[in-house]
């Protein structure tokens, strides 16, 4: 086997020192918060794990927890296909293929509650041009509709993430060299066989990265539903991260919030190392036989 | 300095372990190159990796106790370190 010089590792230094001031030492914090009922500094009592039983009795964060999940997984299963499809279509080479990108990727540079306060405006029956149109149609109203407020969340998200699916499957697909293509056609493969067996298996690890990104940033969103609904109407858009927040700040129980936040950090490391090993299984499958 | 930290003695220990762990490992694996291999999960893992895997499933198994047994801590750790053992040993 040959040795590795594993003295590049000093260069992460920098930035684990970074990590400590902006996660580790706020984890900690967070951690020393879960196990007490903080007052003030000076003025708290230790509970052990009081809050951790609170939490996971709750039917209140155990709901929003679901309601994330669910949404994670709505909004992945519109997202992937449609990414996907968006980026089969798009041109391939010259200034439309520029041009595509670039009108591709505006969502992506809005910042979050801009795209929040816009689609607000938009939604609204009485000023908004999209809450009016829709009006004529049916009846909706996402301040008052718990169905409604769920469906706008999930179009801002699908309108505002999209893209970023549609960049990576747009740059998978164009590494795919062109003689596959060739290959097929020659043997007379129909469009659909093309994508089933050349661009998918080409596509798995560009797809995952989408899949982990995706589903990270859907599981935590916070900023469209704070500015559209708020989190209403009821608790319909109260998603695990909102509520986390109204109990951080809004209620300013810190014990509470450090309890459910670890649990939520506990739950994103799981996901993310399941997303991880999936990706790099074939690889390490790999490494290990050449060894 | 540290008293917005809100520090207990508890989580002190939990913290400084985990560095020892880490810092530990390290050291171990810089001696000891760490064998690639695949136990029971069917992943290929080496040590840190198994490390890392028995240390979240500890936790996962710490927060379904606590939810779904009504005290009891202690024998739910004991459980929960038995698990982490197997997950290192043969995982």
């Amino acid at each position: 086997m040959k040795t590795r010089n594993n003295k590049a590792w000093f260069l992460v230094l920098p930035v684990i020192l970074v990590v400590s001031f902006t996660a580790l030492i706020p984890l900690m914090t967070v951690a020393n918060y879960s196990l007490q009922d903080v007052f003030s500094p000076d003025n708290r009592l230790f509970v052990g794990m009081k809050w951790f039983y609170d939490i996971t009795n709750d039917p209140l964060i155990i709901n929003a927890f679901q309601r994330s999940f669910q949404f994670s997984i709505q909004a992945l299963l519109i997202q992937i296909p449609l990414g996907i499809a968006i980026a089969r279509i798009m041109p391939k080479s010259g200034w439309k293929a520029s041009a595509a990108l670039v009108a591709v990727s505006i969502p992506l540079i809005i910042p979050f509650n801009v795209i929040g306060s816009t689609w607000l405006i938009f939604s609204r029956k009485d000023i908004g041009l999209g809450g009016f149109l829709l009006n004529k149609l049916f009846d909706f109203d996402f301040t008052s509709d718990p169905k409604d407020g769920w469906g706008l969340i999930l179009t801002v998200d699908v309108w505002h993430w999209t893209p970023l699916v549609v960049l990576l499957v747009y740059a998978g697909l164009r590494s795919i060299p062109q003689a596959y293509y060739q290959a097929a056609a020659i043997d007379g493969a129909s469009s659909f066989a093309v994508f089933r067996y050349v661009e998918l298996p080409k596509l798995r690890r560009v797809l995952l990265i989408a899949l982990l990104l995706r589903f990270m940033d859907s599981f935590m969103i916070y900023t469209e539903p704070f500015v559209i609904t708020g989190g209403g109407p009821g608790d319909a858009t109260t998603f695990a991260s909102i509520l986390l927040t109204n109990i951080a700040v809004g209620q300013f129980d810190v014990g509470r919030a450090g309890a459910y936040s670890l649990i939520f950090f506990l739950l994103i490391q799981i996901m993310s190392f399941i997303f991880y090993t999936v990706l790099t299984l074939q690889d390490r499958e790999e490494e290990t036989k050449t060894k | 300095m540290l008293k917005w930290m809100v520090w207990t003695l508890p989580v002190a220990i939990v913290f400084i372990a985990a560095f020892l762990l880490i810092i530990g490992l390290t050291i171990w694996g810089h001696y000891r190159t760490p064998r690639i291999r695949k136990g029971f999960l069917r992943i290929t893992t080496d040590r840190g990796d198994r490390v890392y895997i028995s240390y979240i499933s500890f936790a996962a198994f710490m927060i379904l106790w606590i939810a779904l047994v009504d005290g009891m801590l202690y024998v739910g750790t004991g459980i929960g370190v038995v698990l982490a053992a197997i997950i290192l040993k043969w995982g």
